[in-house]
């Protein structure tokens, strides 16, 4: 498991106004993906699915400064859902940059 | 903000300024923004008392994209830190020959706790590279 780190989804990018009240920093909308625990053993990538919460998307508001880097989701087809158009479950490609492998690597759990 | 450890870096100027947070929430796919919206207030602001209650009717400014510099690695040139993150709902198009300009919603990587994450261990906290290193060249 990684810890301190967790993927999610940036639905929005916003700065609250006046009147809503003063942050320090720009804000974002995120769905967050369960956290990074199981590995694909072919491709030794992390399974990603996202996260739920009471029936629906578990959402947060964060600060952008807790963005780190953007990820390459790679759709996780099976023989359930081949053709379909929905997927529910994503492999997190380390072997995106230099950059991202490095980050995740030596994080895999044999 | 641009700072030479990590930042980011959004637009001078808005490009859609005052959103109502319901046409937010019904565009961008964002049900929960005005309960997590509320959440964040709650967790950050608690000493404020008096602090103003957030309506679906309460407008932001809205941004399309973000540029972010990610942290610094030893082996990784500084040229390619910079990372550009969308976040954009389907717009219709002008044009009736086009159809809708798809959504783009990145996804990306977060540092949930700053104290504990592991981004800042590079190739120097790897001990098999200096086992390999403090074998002799004989040896190989």
């Amino acid at each position: 498991m990684k810890i301190g780190l967790q993927v999610g989804q940036i639905k929005v990018i916003f700065n609250v106004g006046p009147l809503v009240g003063k942050t320090r920093h720009p804000l974002a909308y995120v769905h967050w993906f369960r956290p990074l625990q199981s590995v694909d053993h072919v491709t030794q990538m992390f399974r990603l699915v996202p996260s739920s919460q009471q029936h629906g998307p578990n959402a947060e508001v964060i600060p952008v400064d807790c963005i780190c880097r953007p990820v390459h989701l790679i759709p996780h087809w099976h023989s359930g859902n081949i053709g379909g158009d929905e997927v529910d479950k994503f492999l997190l490609n380390k072997y995106i940059d230099l950059d991202l492998f490095h980050t995740l690597e030596g994080t895999v759990t044999m | 903000m641009l700072a030479s450890e990590r930042g980011y870096y959004l637009p001078a100027c808005c490009p859609l300024p005052r959103l109502p947070i319901s046409q937010i929430q019904e565009q961008y796919g964002a049900p929960l923004l005005l309960e997590a919206l509320e959440t964040f207030f709650a967790t950050n602001f608690a000493a404020l008392q008096n602090h103003h209650r957030i309506h679906a009717f309460d407008r932001l400014d809205v941004y399309k994209y973000i540029t972010i510099l990610s942290p610094p690695k030893q082996h990784v040139s500084n040229t390619k830190r910079f990372f550009k993150l969308r976040a954009t709902p389907s717009v219709p198009s002008h044009n009736n020959r086009k159809g809708l300009s798809p959504a783009v919603f990145d996804s990306a990587l977060f540092l949930k706790d700053a104290d504990t994450n592991a981004i800042s261990h590079g190739i120097e906290g790897n001990p098999s590279l200096f086992a390999y290193l403090e074998e002799p060249f004989d040896a190989w």
